[in-house]
């Protein structure tokens, strides 16, 4: 969905059509339940700041302006706040929690290296800084423009390219010896 | 390297030139940190009972009380209280005495509800077509004829062994294994659903205002409009059928506004759209003729016959469709709509790969229902023995390979079912156990299998089960 096709659909629900609020819905609820599931990693949990992300959106989406930038965006930050409030009300660090330390079934299946990296790559990218984590994901996992992340996080464009090509030469440097070991051995 | 990682690295090289040096370790970071991606399914249930409350919400809000919402409140129990006032507004030109007049009727319809009622008021749940349905060959209704296809009656639909024709290709009989995890059924009663049809009155006060030159329509007492169709007179227009009765609009294609000589050959491979195109053509179709999708899953494509295709030997004989169909998939109460073979039932659209237009929708339906509790079967190993016989439709040959296929853990969702009574066909959706075929099996397209548990339908189907003989090649 371009954004242009989300902003008729905006405009649409704003006069109080049910059937483009159901579209955008539809389009936008894997990306936001998986955005949150990717940093509170627990279901139950992610379900809820879902429906909280949402509910929140549809109460101010009469006060979303084209001005204000990319829907996307906007609907990604009401569900970053979400998740910020989610830790601030459970007291806990507000550090992104990339749960890394559990390599999923399928990740296992892989070769021994190809492990061993993994696990390597994983607690690395913990040591990175919360931002520097987030935009991995928003760019890696997400497969968010840099248009997206900038409004997201509130940062120019430039800004979020140097912090991911900084985080990734931050893990090349961290992980120089082993890349070179694991490379030596897949030729 | 696939195309997404090299596009990340010569944006990263791009960023930092004295990346460059690195050139061969940096895939390897980045496709290390695309595998640590979390496996998510998404809850399906989820995603629809919170759709539900933000449509429920959306429409309470003041701002859609005032758009004539606001009998919300009798609905006594909704799913989530989805809402729509379909407003039909049809206008009816016609003469009389020589003067122009423009009449429009306006017809309301509440396109969702579930409304609770005692328990078993449905009467028995059995398809009693075997007792009282005419047959084919009667005339139904006092004015006989019509084309309304009948439940075929249970002589109708023995098969007849004798006259069963050899398939042209190999056979092969299934023997299903259960791999799920265990499982029980939560109640001992659970709601089963009944589609009410349209009772609107608004018709007989339209049919009251028809006098014609010709006959005055107004000397019929009672007379109400059941159905009308509305052409569309332009290049590539529609003719759209809205049956008031049951609640139901098909669309078509205009038939003369649409085809040239030159638009009946034979289709191409290459002409076959992708699935992302079919379903942007679809969206856009709901989307330009503001369809209300309120209570339907994402789009689906059906691409059985791709299937066969990839499998054949050659290819050149093969039959492509000129179309492929697009399904919005219904959900009712979070679970999805089965028919009996497994197959998921919802909004259809057709989409033609030639002209890249959608060419037929139907299924446009109303959703309103009634809700009765009815028995259920609670014995697990009794509904895994079926499932493993391959369900209730399920009829094996008497010879040809014998096949195993894994099922996987079954979720309880709705199966459609027909009620024959009192000359009248009801619609009814009914609690089964969907279970996944995990393997693909040969010649057959076949992805679930379907057992409803409601204990008189299960009863019922197996008593025709055992009056079945086998199939017998000859």
């Amino acid at each position: 969905m371009t954004n242009q096709e989300a902003l008729e659909l905006v405009n649409q629900t704003q006069d109080g059509e049910v059937e483009s609020f159901a579209r955008l819905y539809d389009y936008y609820f894997p990306k936001i339940y998986q955005f949150i599931y990717y940093q509170v990693r627990h279901r139950e949990s992610s379900e809820d700041l879902t429906s909280l992300t949402f509910t929140k959106a549809l109460e101010k989406i009469n006060s979303f302006k084209t001005k204000d930038g990319l829907f996307s965006a906007w609907l990604y930050r009401i569900a970053r706040n979400t998740v910020t409030d989610h830790w601030r009300t459970k007291k806990e660090d507000l550090e992104l929690k990339i749960a890394m330390d559990k390599i999923s079934q399928e990740q296992t299946e892989k070769n021994l290296d190809q492990k061993q990296l993994l696990e390597k790559v994983s607690r690395q990218l913990n040591l990175l800084k919360s931002k520097q984590k987030e935009i991995i994901i928003m760019r890696l996992w997400q497969e968010l423009s840099y248009q997206e992340i900038s409004q997201i996080l509130n940062k120019s464009e430039a800004s979020c390219k140097m912090y991911f090509s900084r985080s990734i030469k931050i893990l090349r440097e961290s992980l120089s010896a082993w890349l070179l070991l694991f490379i030596n051995f897949i030729n | 390297m696939n195309n997404k990682i090299e596009q990340i690295i010569e944006e990263l090289i791009k960023l930092d030139p004295e990346l460059k040096k690195y050139r061969e370790e940096l895939p390897e970071i980045v496709n290390s940190l695309i595998l640590l991606k979390p496996n998510l399914e998404i809850n399906d249930n989820f995603r629809a009972e919170l759709k539900n409350k933000l449509i429920e919400k959306m429409l309470s809000s003041p701002k859609n009380k005032n758009n004539n919402f606001n009998y919300m409140k009798k609905i006594n129990y909704a799913l989530g209280g989805i809402l729509m006032l379909l407003v039909l507004s049809l206008p009816l030109w016609f003469y009389q005495k020589g003067n122009d007049l423009n009449k429009l009727a306006q017809v309301d319809y509440q396109s969702f509800s579930i409304n609770k009622i005692g328990k078993q008021a449905f009467g028995s749940l059995e398809n009693d077509s075997t007792i009282n349905a005419p047959t084919v060959d009667q005339a139904v209704g006092l004015g006989g004829g019509g084309g309304m296809a009948m439940n075929a009656t249970k002589e109708s639909s023995a098969i007849d062994s004798s006259m069963r024709i050899m398939p042209p290709y190999e056979i092969y009989n299934y023997k299903y294994i259960y791999q799920g995890e265990s499982f029980e059924i939560p109640a001992e009663q659970m709601a089963v659903l009944k589609r009410e049809k349209n009772n609107n009155q608004s018709g007989i006060n339209l049919v009251k205002n028809l006098n014609l030159d010709l006959i005055n329509l107004e000397k019929f007492a009672n007379a109400k409009l059941q159905n009308f169709n509305l052409v569309e007179d332009k290049k590539f227009g529609y003719y759209i059928n809205v049956n008031l009765e049951e609640g139901a609009i098909s669309i078509n294609e205009n038939w003369n506004q649409w085809y040239g000589e030159n638009d009946f050959q034979e289709t191409k491979i290459e002409q076959v759209l992708s699935d992302q195109e079919l379903i942007n053509i679809a969206d856009r179709f709901i989307a330009d003729y503001k369809i209300n999708t309120s209570f339907y899953g994402p789009a689906e494509v059906q691409n059985d016959w791709q299937m066969l295709y990839e499998k054949a030997a050659d290819k050149s004989l093969m039959y492509i469709p000129p179309a492929a169909t697009i399904i919005y998939p219904l959900l009712i109460e979070g679970k999805q709509v089965y028919d009996d073979w497994g197959n998921k039932q919802g909004l259809h659209l057709n989409v033609n790969f030639n002209q890249k237009k959608v060419i037929n929708v139907w299924n446009i339906n109303t959703q309103n229902y009634q809700s009765s509790e009815y028995q259920m079967e609670t014995d697990v190993q009794k509904l895994l023995n079926i499932a493993e016989a391959g369900g209730l439709n399920y009829y094996p040959y008497s010879e040809g390979k014998t096949i195993e296929v894994a099922i996987g853990t079954p979720s309880i969702e709705y199966v459609r079912t027909w009620q024959y009574t009192n000359r009248e066909n009801n619609e009814l959706l009914v609690p089964a156990l969907v279970f996944p075929i995990l393997d693909q099996m040969e010649n057959n397209n076949k992805q679930r299998i379907v057992i409803p548990l409601a204990t008189e339908l299960l009863k019922q189907q197996q008593n025709i089960i055992e009056d079945q003989p086998i199939r017998i090649l000859k």
